[in-house]
């Protein structure tokens, strides 16, 4: 009997200490991981319209560039010119990868069709191989491409305007990377950015 | 003195985890196809190895033989937890890099091998550097098989390019084949150096 008793206090001694430890850790760096993801989420908004930026100015240049606006739920980042005409929309797209959810920034054009930029901001893919959609040579593909009817990621895509080359060994990935993009750019248009939200916005 | 140095390198090289004991295979070909990501995973093992080893060491003879794994489990889960909450504070960017390979060290065998078999039933410094020795040696699998993989598979070591635009990547190497042929002929290598004793 007080060997089955040692073996109880034993085991909550360790877990009560182990979740103490883990408790305090979480507290100190929850604000510093909070941080870092608001940072990556502006600086990721930025890199997909190239804008240069530094590590001291990030927060004013993101503040002079964009326009954030929470609509339906999700912010959105519009861009305008001096002149004060539309530029650009940035949001978040998301969906669920090979082994978890992707989260990438999409940049487009006005006519939400066209690709200014991509830029991914958190994935769970294999390193090596499924990583890859964070090289900047599979993501700067992207640029300048159209949404229509679709984006395709294939195995050889040439020069088609809608086509951009797949990573090698990761096709589950890349195919990811395609029904992300092409799902939820048709949801946002038909629920978030219609006709009358981008009439309305297409000014400053 | 003699003692310590042996039980180092038996770790490092005799009874290396990856090459003779077979152990950790699952992370050794998954992440190896770039220099970066097997050293950032040798870095993050021999924390979480050494830590655990120093604690189960210390609990000693104080666990009861049959909650012994759940013990074991407890520690080595609270050091990775501790390693991934510490990497996405400072070292985002690795963090991404690893995904969830950080989260995947707890279930790595080389792990709990050492803590049932060596850690908990010996003193707490000889374990630690057991546990040194052995990290080091798996650090050191990964790393070899990384710099083959990465070398003939993209042409580039820690992602500079290496290899002139006249080469052609081995696409196979980053692959998963690749990393069975590159861990087989690295057995075939090690051993040839210092042969299996039959006994």
């Amino acid at each position: 009997m007080k060997k089955e008793i040692w073996m109880v206090v034993i085991l909550v001694l360790v877990a009560t200490v182990s979740s103490g430890v883990l408790g305090f850790v979480n507290v100190t760096t929850r604000p510093i991981i909070k941080r870092n993801e608001v940072r990556k989420l502006r600086e990721s908004v930025l890199e997909s319209v190239n804008v240069q930026f530094e590590a001291d100015n990030l927060v004013n240049k993101f503040e002079s560039e964009f326009r954030a606006e929470e609509l339906g739920g999700k912010d959105i980042y519009f861009r305008y010119d001096d002149e004060g005409n539309l530029t650009g929309v940035t949001f978040e797209i998301s969906g669920s990868g090979f082994q978890g959810p992707i989260t990438a920034i999409i940049s487009l054009k006005p006519d939400l069709e066209t690709i200014v930029g991509l830029e991914i901001l958190d994935h769970q893919e294999t390193p090596g191989l499924g990583a890859r959609i964070t090289d900047e040579d599979f993501l700067r593909q992207f640029n300048g491409k159209i949404v229509r009817p679709e984006i395709l990621v294939v195995t050889d895509a040439g020069d088609e305007e809608n086509k951009v080359d797949a990573i090698t060994g990761a096709t589950r990935t890349s195919k990811a990377i395609q029904g992300i993009i092409n799902d939820t750019l048709s949801e946002v248009q038909t629920n978030i950015l219609t006709d009358k939200v981008m009439e309305r916005f297409s000014h400053e | 003195m003699n003692n310590t140095k042996d039980i180092f390198t038996a770790g490092l090289w005799e009874d290396n985890p990856v090459f003779r004991q077979m152990l950790g295979l699952c992370i050794t070909l998954a992440i190896t196809n770039k220099v970066a990501n097997g050293l950032t995973m040798g870095v993050a093992v021999f924390f979480v190895l050494t830590a655990s080893s120093f604690i189960v060491s210390l609990l000693g003879d104080s666990v009861p033989r049959r909650v012994r794994i759940p013990v074991f489990m407890l520690v080595i889960a609270t050091f990775v937890t501790l390693v991934y909450m510490f990497l996405r504070a400072f070292f985002m960017p690795l963090s991404q890099a690893l995904g969830a390979y950080v989260g995947l060290i707890i279930t790595n065998c080389v792990i709990l091998g050492r803590l049932e078999s060596f850690s908990s039933e010996n003193t707490p410094w000889d374990s630690v550097v057991d546990a040194a020795g052995v990290a080091s040696g798996f650090g050191l699998a990964l790393i070899a098989m990384s710099v083959v993989r990465e070398l003939l598979g993209f042409g580039s070591l820690f992602g500079v390019q290496v290899l002139g635009s006249g080469w052609t990547p081995w696409v196979s190497m980053i692959l998963a084949p690749g990393g069975f042929l590159v861990l087989g002929l690295l057995i075939w290598v090690q051993r040839a150096i210092s042969p299996v004793e039959e006994g």
